[in-house]
């Protein structure tokens, strides 16, 4: 076998890939042969200024090692930025569609051959949504999962569990009902959702329905 | 069981990850003065001076090469201490009876642990709680 067979007889080969070792592995990148020559990449002295800069880093004392941090997932509806913790949130996705259930004003989304409920993240909240959301999101504990629309998803935020505020009780009470806390966020202080409250709005909906 | 494998002088070892605070790679080291091959040098890690060990020097008595896949795993034995491992590029999930116990033991290599076979090939256990400064260099 050549040094790089997969440009020769691989996934890349100009004349089509003719290696037999694809019936079994599908892709080059699947093959033991591509994955020993990418750690031999590595059998060579590293870059100038590589290792300084390491040494540099570890040096330091890692922010935040002391103490647990909490992890939350940030998304937007309309012109809310929202938070729920990480561990209520199972997948984010691109936009599904959804599949209406006559006679229910909700609808079925298809996520990996599994049929979950999908519901309006700014129908409970009260928030106007964009027309337009870009990510489903799949949100569940042990009981059930779910699938809401959001406009826009940032990504996970750590966050100091001495830095959780409460929700001061001046809020309006429709969204407050299911914010837990309020956390410090890069663009301003954003509501981090109750996932147990809304798990059991949820289920409490799907029955009512 | 996760381990993560070595290779020292064409051979395959394994340490088991639970001990292992961090991998990294090989650093510039402080040297001490007049210390054994096998004591690569000092470390200043996270803000704490910590001795760090070369498993080739230990294992094959030759310094490891200074190259990308040589990195140092930071291990807590009680205390903290890195390891200069050649070729730790592969983390292993395998039961934990995957290890057999160790055919022969010698007391000039009292960190050679059970054998774990990977893909056609033996791997050694290291026992990484017999790697101290005081037992090696």
């Amino acid at each position: 076998m050549q040094a790089d067979c997969w440009n020769e007889v691989g996934v890349w080969a100009a004349g089509g890939a003719t290696c037999p070792r694809l019936a079994e592995v599908v892709h080059c990148h699947n093959c033991d042969v591509f994955a020993r020559a990418g750690r031999g990449l590595l059998d060579q002295p590293a870059p100038p200024g590589y290792l300084e800069s390491w040494a540099e880093e570890l040096a330091r004392v890692k922010e935040g090692e002391a103490g647990m941090r909490l992890a939350f997932f940030v998304f937007r509806i309309g012109e809310e930025w929202l938070a729920l913790p990480a561990g209520a949130v199972a997948e984010v996705a691109e936009r599904l569609p959804i599949r209406k259930i006559p006679g229910r004003a909700t609808g079925l989304i298809n996520v990996h051959g599994e049929l979950h409920l999908c519901f309006s993240m700014s129908a409970i909240l009260g928030i106007a949504a964009d027309g337009e959301a870009q990510r489903s999101v799949v949100i569940g504990n042990a009981e059930g999962q779910w699938v809401f629309a959001a406009d826009e998803v940032w990504g996970m935020l750590p966050v100091d569990p001495a830095a959780l505020d409460d929700v001061p009780v001046t809020i309006a009470r429709d969204a407050s009902a299911h914010v837990r806390y309020i956390v410090d966020w890069e663009r301003g202080k954003i509501s981090c959702l109750d996932d147990k409250l809304l798990f059991a709005t949820l289920q409490r909906r799907v029955r009512d329905v | 069981m996760l381990v993560l494998l070595i290779e020292i002088a064409g051979q395959l070892y394994c340490i088991r990850a639970r001990s292992v605070v961090e991998v990294i790679p090989r650093v510039p080291l402080q040297p001490v003065p007049h210390a054994p091959m096998s004591l690569a040098g000092l470390l200043h890690y996270r803000s704490e001076v910590i001795p760090v060990l070369d498993l080739r020097a230990i294992i094959a008595r030759q310094p490891s090469d200074a190259y990308l896949s040589t990195r140092i795993a930071v291990v807590d034995i009680g205390k903290r201490l890195g390891l200069v491992c050649e070729r730790l590029t592969e983390a292993l999930e395998i039961d934990e009876a995957a290890i057999a116990p160790a055919p022969v033991s010698l007391e000039a290599a009292p960190w050679l642990g059970g054998v774990l076979m990977h893909d056609g090939a033996v791997a050694r256990e290291l026992l990484i709680e017999h790697f101290t400064v005081e037992a090696v260099a």
